[in-house]
């Protein structure tokens, strides 16, 4: 885990809060108001990102699985946010780009040329489940998309971005960029979704086969039924036949004639079992359908995002974004 | 190549569409704890911080939890022993697959009693807040419901039900669902759920047959049809005997769990049992006796009603439907009469044992609601005693035995806010730190007062109904001050303190007057069936084995009053029912022990050393 982003995290969340603070040697102090002096039952929180001091000092721990994080992220994890920002310029970033050159996969020797560009851009925070018959498995996926670009944007909470005031943007380039960011995520998930498949196809299969198999088996349970009082019926006519006095034989065409009249009624009674049966695994189809592969999309996070870009031109034609915010680039579509 | 569907457009429309955009910190907060969400989930308990200071989690059931949501996520069957907290374990499982958002809506069908435990529990140990479905128009206006059974099968709910997909269904007391010919099974069948788990503590209470049945419900197919079952797995036509054992091990463990006790490690507390018979002394006792004449008097004249025409239980169907309008009419209204007047009784002889304050309020209620001017005063005559008697033995010998347990923590249950309070007073007076819980409070109180008492009251005066689904084991001295007659009442009571995570043995002490109806109670009843040493939740089995499904308080005021005890034959029969499956029940789930595979292994050793 990540502990800058636990840092910011708990930082951003103490500011939110206006709970006042002081660090030292890495312990915070933490002066709680009367919300969270119920919920963590002391006036005032003396913890620690570092797991190491926590052991030593023995001070309460802030971090992944601890009640104290977890209770603060928990209320976030619902909500659903849009925000327009805007992340300024830096002077290290066109040092930056330079730097960096590198993770384009270039040769060094080429030749390019960079240039400062103004973008507007979209930042959304996309969750994907893939479902299977067997499982569900969520992903978080934020994405940056710009004009000619998109990059998958791990790392864009950490960047030092405002609120942008200027309004400037417009709610159907929003929802247009939702719907790429939508054709995107598949070449993003492509390993996951592979496994998935492979994976679903088998199981479901599986399951489809007992429900099938339960059926006929049902079905066939029936069948035996009125088979065995078929044989018996002609068990029963044999022995009338064969019978060495009328007596006997009476007795026995009596006992055929009771068989039949069962046989009858079992028909009739089975036939109402076979509609029932059916009926069960129309049903049984249907719930399996549920649990058919699907893969769906919610976005949880949107922003518009204006920031500098560095347009980075080779020699061999290939452009390049470099993104100020995530430190990365991004290729021209 | 499948394609992603926007799940909920609308809802990314309106996010868009919002006129308040956040500010950059709150944005900030939201996308770190959306990314969090999702990382080391699959191997551990992503929710656990969130409750794992308020509940005493044992290892079985982290990994009952965590095996269900790796291993059988769509079905299961948690059928752990009683006592072993599957309650807890569902609980769990539904918090960890709404933490990770693997679902939304969530339906808990629970029997009508539960209900409002199962949100307690929900809310006090997982916050989670569940609706309770009385109206049918909760179950789409909520996400998270908890519906009686009864309820849900009804015409006005079912088909509500029924038309959702649930992404999680979780029925309790699943065993209730062997009969594939009532409502409640039909119902579950018809529900459409992408997940489902069943919970019961007894998987099998008469035959194989009905574990099949509950197993067939919940994964059709899956262990084959009752006639490929039955050549496969039983040995005899009642279902009582198999075969294939290892086999078929193997296939129940790829739907259910079962956690037996011996296989947790966890030492469970004894249940020490201390009877105190205690004498009234002379007034006490005449006083005692006038009022049990008094209600025997009446009871008999409930039972004469009986006797007058149209009023007989026996009546067939036939005769009924020659009386007239008018006389149907009257028919129920003493039918109603009859039922009131009898529990009117039953509470009275109750109150009367609980405690001579409660005792005389209650014959001042009983005496408004008669007519009968010569029994008004017969009543008066009994109350004017009843005012003027000065000794309580009872109160004095508890005073006594709670000298003797020092300074450890006790709870004295009472049923009734009158005796409740006439302790309070009397404990305090004799110095003893006292603190009260009974169902009149509000939550707040009720956390204000357990605080207390575990932090620096001594003494908790608890009423039974407020103590439903309270875990106090950090006391373990119990006292019950009068005796409630249902046993599951009683067991209820015990329950609060003998309970998973109990270190200390138990100690109940049970306070009687001799020649009373509680001595009877105790001495006919209770100690026949064990009551008091039954281990944790064995008597709700027992119950569901009764034959008498009525009223067990009428049943046995009944028997009280008529020297007829029928229910206590039907109890001591439906303990060796209960014994009976127990048996049956190891020979199917028991494994060997870790102690017996070692020894085992050991022996196996010694042979090939040989």
């Amino acid at each position: 885990m990540d502990p800058e982003l636990i840092t910011i995290f708990f930082e951003t969340y103490l500011k939110e809060k206006k709970l006042e603070y002081t660090l030292k040697n890495r312990i915070y102090t933490i002066k709680l108001d009367k919300q969270h002096q119920r919920l963590y039952a002391t006036p005032q929180l003396i913890c620690t990102i570092d797991p190491n001091i926590s052991q030593k000092k023995n001070t309460s721990l802030v971090g992944k699985g601890t009640f104290l994080f977890e209770s603060m992220v928990a209320p976030y994890t619902q909500e659903h946010v849009f925000t327009s920002l805007n992340i300024k310029t830096q002077k290290s970033d066109l040092l930056d780009v330079n730097n960096r050159l590198a993770l384009t996969g270039k040769p060094a020797a080429m030749r390019y040329k960079i240039e400062e560009l103004k973008e507007h851009a979209t930042y959304l925070l996309y969750e994907a489940t893939i479902q299977t018959a067997e499982e569900k498995t969520r992903h978080i996926l934020p994405i940056l998309i710009g004009s000619q670009w998109h990059i998958a944007a791990q790392g864009f909470e950490k960047a030092n971005f405002e609120l942008n005031t200027s309004k400037n943007r417009t709610e159907s380039n929003l929802s247009q960029s939702i719907k790429e960011g939508i054709k995107i995520l598949p070449s993003i998930l492509k390993k996951e979704i592979t496994q998935a498949e492979q994976k679903h196809y088998n199981s479901f299969e599986k399951l489809q086969d007992i429900q099938t198999q339960n059926s006929e088996d049902l079905y066939k349970d029936l069948q035996r039924k009125e088979l065995d009082l078929l044989n018996k019926i002609d068990e029963a006519k044999r022995k009338s036949i064969e019978a060495s006095s009328f007596s006997v034989k009476r007795t026995w065409e009596d006992k055929a004639r009771d068989l039949k009249k069962k046989l009858t009624e079992l028909i009739e009674k089975n036939q109402q079992k076979r509609g029932k049966i059916k009926l069960e695994f129309g049903q049984q189809k249907t719930e399996l359908e549920i649990r058919e592969l699907a893969l769906s999309v919610d976005v949880l996070a949107a922003a518009t995002v204006e920031m500098t870009l560095f347009e980075v031109t080779f020699a061999d034609g290939d452009v390049f974004y470099y993104v100020p915010a995530i430190h990365r680039f991004a290729k021209k579509e | 190549m499948v394609q992603f569907h926007l799940q909920q457009p609308e809802r990314a429309q309106a996010l868009l569409s919002k006129d308040q955009i956040a500010n950059p910190d709150h944005f900030r907060l939201c996308i770190i704890a959306h990314q969090l969400s999702v990382l080391e989930a699959s191997d551990k308990l992503l929710a656990l911080p969130l409750y794992q200071d308020k509940i005493q989690l044992f290892p079985h059931q982290t990994r009952t939890a965590l095996h269900v949501l790796n291993n059988f996520s769509y079905r299961a069957l948690l059928a752990d022993e009683v006592g072993l907290g599957k309650t807890i374990e569902a609980g769990m499982i539904i918090k960890e697959l709404l933490a990770r958002k693997l679902v939304k809506k969530v339906l808990i069908l629970t029997p009508a009693p539960l209900k409002y435990q199962w949100q307690e529990e929900m809310r006090s140990k997982f916050d989670e807040s569940f609706e309770i479905a009385n109206t049918p128009d909760i179950y789409n206006d909520y996400d998270k419901i908890i519906a009686s059974i009864d309820t849900a099968k009804t015409p006005r709910h079912a088909p509500i039900v029924e038309n959702i997909i649930w992404d999680l269904l979780v029925i309790d007391e699943a065993h209730k669902l062997k009969n594939s010919a009532t409502l409640n099974y039909k119902l579950v069948k018809n529900i459409k759920k992408e997940r489902c788990f069943m919970l019961t503590a007894t998987p099998l209470q008469n035959n194989i047959f009905e574990l099949w049945a509950v197993l067939d419900l919940l994964h059709p197919g899956f262990v084959g049809t009752k006639a490929k079952f039955t050549e496969e797995f039983v040995a005899d036509t009642d279902g009582l005997k198999i075969k294939n054992k290892d086999e078929l091990q193997n296939k129940l463990s790829k739907i259910m769990i079962r956690n037996l006790r011996r296989d947790t490690g966890i030492k469970f507390a004894q249940r020490i049992v201390k009877t105190h018979m205690l004498e009234y002394s002379k007034e006490e006792m005449d006083f005692y006796n006038q009022v049990l004449s008094f209600i025997r008097t009446q009871y008999d004249e409930i039972k004469r009603l009986e006797k007058v025409k149209g009023l007989d239980e026996d009546q067939d169907v036939e005769e009924q439907a020659l009386l007239s309008e008018e006389e149907l009419k009257t028919m129920a209204v003493r039918y109603r009469q009859k039922g009131l007047l009898t529990f009117a009784l039953i509470m009275l002889t109750r109150q009367i044992t609980s405690s001579l304050k409660t005792g005389i309020a209650a014959l001042q209620r009983y005496k408004e609601t008669l007519e009968d001017e010569k029994k008004i005063r017969v009543l008066e005559a009994i109350v004017f005693k009843g005012q003027h008697i000065k000794t309580d033995k009872k109160c004095d010998y508890l005073l006594k035995l709670l000298t003797k347990t020092k300074d450890e923590k006790a709870i004295i249950f009472t049923t009734f806010i009158h005796t409740q309070k006439m302790l309070e007073m009397e404990l305090k007076v004799a110095g003893f730190s006292t603190v009260l819980f009974n169902g009149k409070m509000n939550p707040q109180e009720k956390e204000e007062a357990i605080r207390q008492f575990k932090t620096d009251k001594q003494i908790l005066i608890c009423t039974d109904a407020g103590s439903e689904g309270r875990n106090l084991q950090f006391a373990h001295i119990l006292i019950n001050y009068d005796l409630p007659w249902n046993p599951m009442r009683v067991e209820q009571r015990i329950g609060r303190v003998h309970r998973i995570g109990q270190e200390k043995d138990v100690i109940i002490h049970n306070l009687a007057i001799i020649d009373t109806v509680e001595a009877y109670i105790l001495n006919r009843l209770y100690e026949k069936i064990n009551l008091f040493t039954l281990s944790i939740g064995e008597m709700d089995t027992v119950l569901s084995e009764l034959k008498n499904k009525g009223s067990v308080e009428s049943a046995i005021f009944d028997a009280v009053m008529t020297k007829k005890e029928d229910i206590i034959d039907d109890f001591t029969q439906a303990t060796k029912r209960v014994e009976e499956i127990k048996q049956f029940d190891q020979e199917i789930f028991d494994r060997p022990s870790n102690e017996e595979r070692n020894q085992s292994k050991t022996k196996s050793e010694d042979k090939l050393k040989l």
